[in-house]
């Protein structure tokens, strides 16, 4: 017979599945730590190659200064401008990687709670029916 | 007013109930005039510039998420570019990927609103797209919103320079600084960027809070903040803006954006209830504003007979208190009913099911209920 229950909490259960749990039942599948630290890796990586885009981009434009005043310029000194500036972005998106994934991390919590609980009532549902079944066989009861 | 309100809630319904049809519809018309303004502003490579091409382009994207439309449309600009000349296509290259990793990737879904932009700008109301991001994205959409600004301002600047930029006698070199001039000392595109963002947050801001008319008031002090940004932006930079277009354009998004506002919000604020209560955590202290509705007319056809409706009534409580008559005395198809079983008493219901579905169902329940008694 059709448990009347069981079919409603399934049934919000594949709508959450359908709807918000699309992106966030992934998320909540991590440790917070592990998902943060990913994003910070995949953050240094991606900041990485934009600085360099960036940095290739603004030595194309100077090109021609470059190539004539290259032997009178302080390399050491722009290196050091460089390596700053690659740094203070790294930081500052780092920082802002870490706020945005710990916001999304906690968003995603929260949503899946309510959907972690009804997977439980829905696992005792299944607990309840399995002992009654297995009640019945060892009493003798018809078997399936 | 309730002529409108009718009006949306018929849309409403037509919208949930074809919605599955609806969405890949709409999906398909927004990258169709995508994909057409950067055909028409770009077309350098005839392969790509065809109808044919648009409309295959249109129809995937119609099926996938939405977010698609913007990066095929960034692949058809590279291309574009690359058929102009190489350097413009790596300019193009670096300068989506640099908006990518910096801005758009903390965006995700709301970069949508960069297949908008274009289309607000061909219709002359560019500001209806800050203020419509603030009242149905969030804050971070204003970055989508300044990201696309700056590529719908430079491919306008290519489209200029094509002549230049196809010249195969400017060295490598020329042609990059060229472009980079046109981005950056692109004053007005600047000027556009800042109102975009600041119009954004300010819709977003005033929209969230809790007094009355929110909504509304966001709408008018995105339309007045994009104004004096403009204004104030010409005056500073020394950047050309016309100041009938802009009040115009500004009046005109504000009049959209309410039409938006009436159709994605439309509360009804001399309906609203506080309410205060708590529970074993917290006190709540809710402001509820009512939707404006109107419950649409539905047509219904009635069929009216010549026979008194007192008597058949009658004949048919006569019915429903006695169970155990038979039932060709009360039916109005005796041939029917000659065919049926005779009745016992359970049965005996639906002969006046077909007359009075209610009545019967509410009888039926009765009786459920004393037999488990």
């Amino acid at each position: 017979m059709i448990n009347e229950e069981k079919v409603k909490i399934m049934n919000r259960l594949a709508m959450y599945e359908k709807r918000g749990g699309k992106k966030y039942l992934p998320v909540s599948r991590y440790y917070r730590s592990d998902y943060i630290g990913l994003a910070l890796i995949k953050n240094f990586f991606l900041v990485t190659i934009g600085y360099a885009l960036v940095l290739a981009a603004v030595a194309v434009y100077y090109s021609e200064y470059l190539m004539n005043n290259i032997n009178q310029m302080d390399l050491v000194s722009l290196g050091m401008k460089v390596v700053g500036g690659y740094v203070v972005v790294l930081i500052s998106y780092s920082v802002l990687t870490y706020i945005a994934y710990t916001v999304k991390y906690h968003c995603a919590k929260k949503s899946v709670k309510k959907y972690y609980e009804e997977l439980t009532k829905l696992e005792r549902i299944y607990g309840r029916e399995e002992k009654k079944n297995s009640g019945r066989e060892i009493t003798g009861g018809r078997k399936r | 007013m309730t002529a409108l309100l009718e009006l949306k809630q018929k849309i409403k319904n037509l919208y949930g109930q074809y919605e599955l049809y609806l969405l890949p519809v709409f999906k398909f018309v927004l990258a169709m005039l995508y994909f057409t303004w950067i055909n028409e502003n770009m077309g350098y490579m005839s392969q790509l510039n065809s109808m044919f091409v648009v409309l295959i382009l249109a129809l995937i994207c119609s099926i996938l998420p939405s977010v698609v439309t913007v990066y095929a449309g960034f692949i058809l600009m590279i291309l574009h570019s690359y058929a102009l000349s190489l350097e413009t296509a790596g300019f193009m290259l670096v300068l989506i990927l640099v908006m990518v990793i910096f801005f758009l990737r903390f965006s995700g879904g709301q970069n949508t609103v960069m297949a908008f932009t274009p289309i607000t700008f061909m219709f002359n109301v560019p500001a209806i797209l800050p203020i419509g991001s603030g009242l149905m994205g969030n804050a971070v959409s204003a970055i989508p919103a300044g990201c696309s600004v700056v590529l719908f301002y430079f491919i306008r600047f290519i489209k200029r320079q094509s002549a230049s930029l196809m010249n195969t006698d400017l060295e490598v070199a020329d042609k990059l600084q060229l472009l980079a001039d046109g981005l950056a000392q692109n004053w007005g595109m600047w000027i556009t960027v800042v109102a975009f963002v600041l119009v954004v947050l300010v819709v977003y801001l005033i929209r969230t809070r809790a007094f009355d008319y929110a909504w509304r008031i966001a709408i008018v002090a995105g339309g007045v903040t994009y104004v004096l940004v403009m204004l104030g932006g010409s005056l500073f930079l020394n950047a050309t803006v016309s100041m009938p277009a802009l009040i115009t354009c500004a009046v005109l998004s504000v009049v959209f954006a309410i039409i938006l506002e009436f159709f994605v919000f439309g509360g009804d604020y001399s309906r609203t209830e506080r309410l205060e209560y708590e529970d074993d955590e917290y006190f709540y202290y809710v402001k509820a504003v009512p939707k404006a509705s109107v419950s649409t007319s539905e047509r219904s056809i009635k069929k009216i007979n010549g026979e008194p409706i007192r008597e058949e009534r009658r004949s048919e409580e006569k019915k429903a208190v006695s169970f155990t008559e038979p039932t060709q005395a009360v039916s109005d198809k005796p041939k029917k009913r000659r065919t049926a079983p005779a009745p016992t008493p359970r049965k005996a219901k639906p002969v006046s099911k077909e007359d009075d579905m209610d009545e019967i169902d509410f009888e039926k329940k009765l009786e459920e209920s004393l037999k488990d008694l």
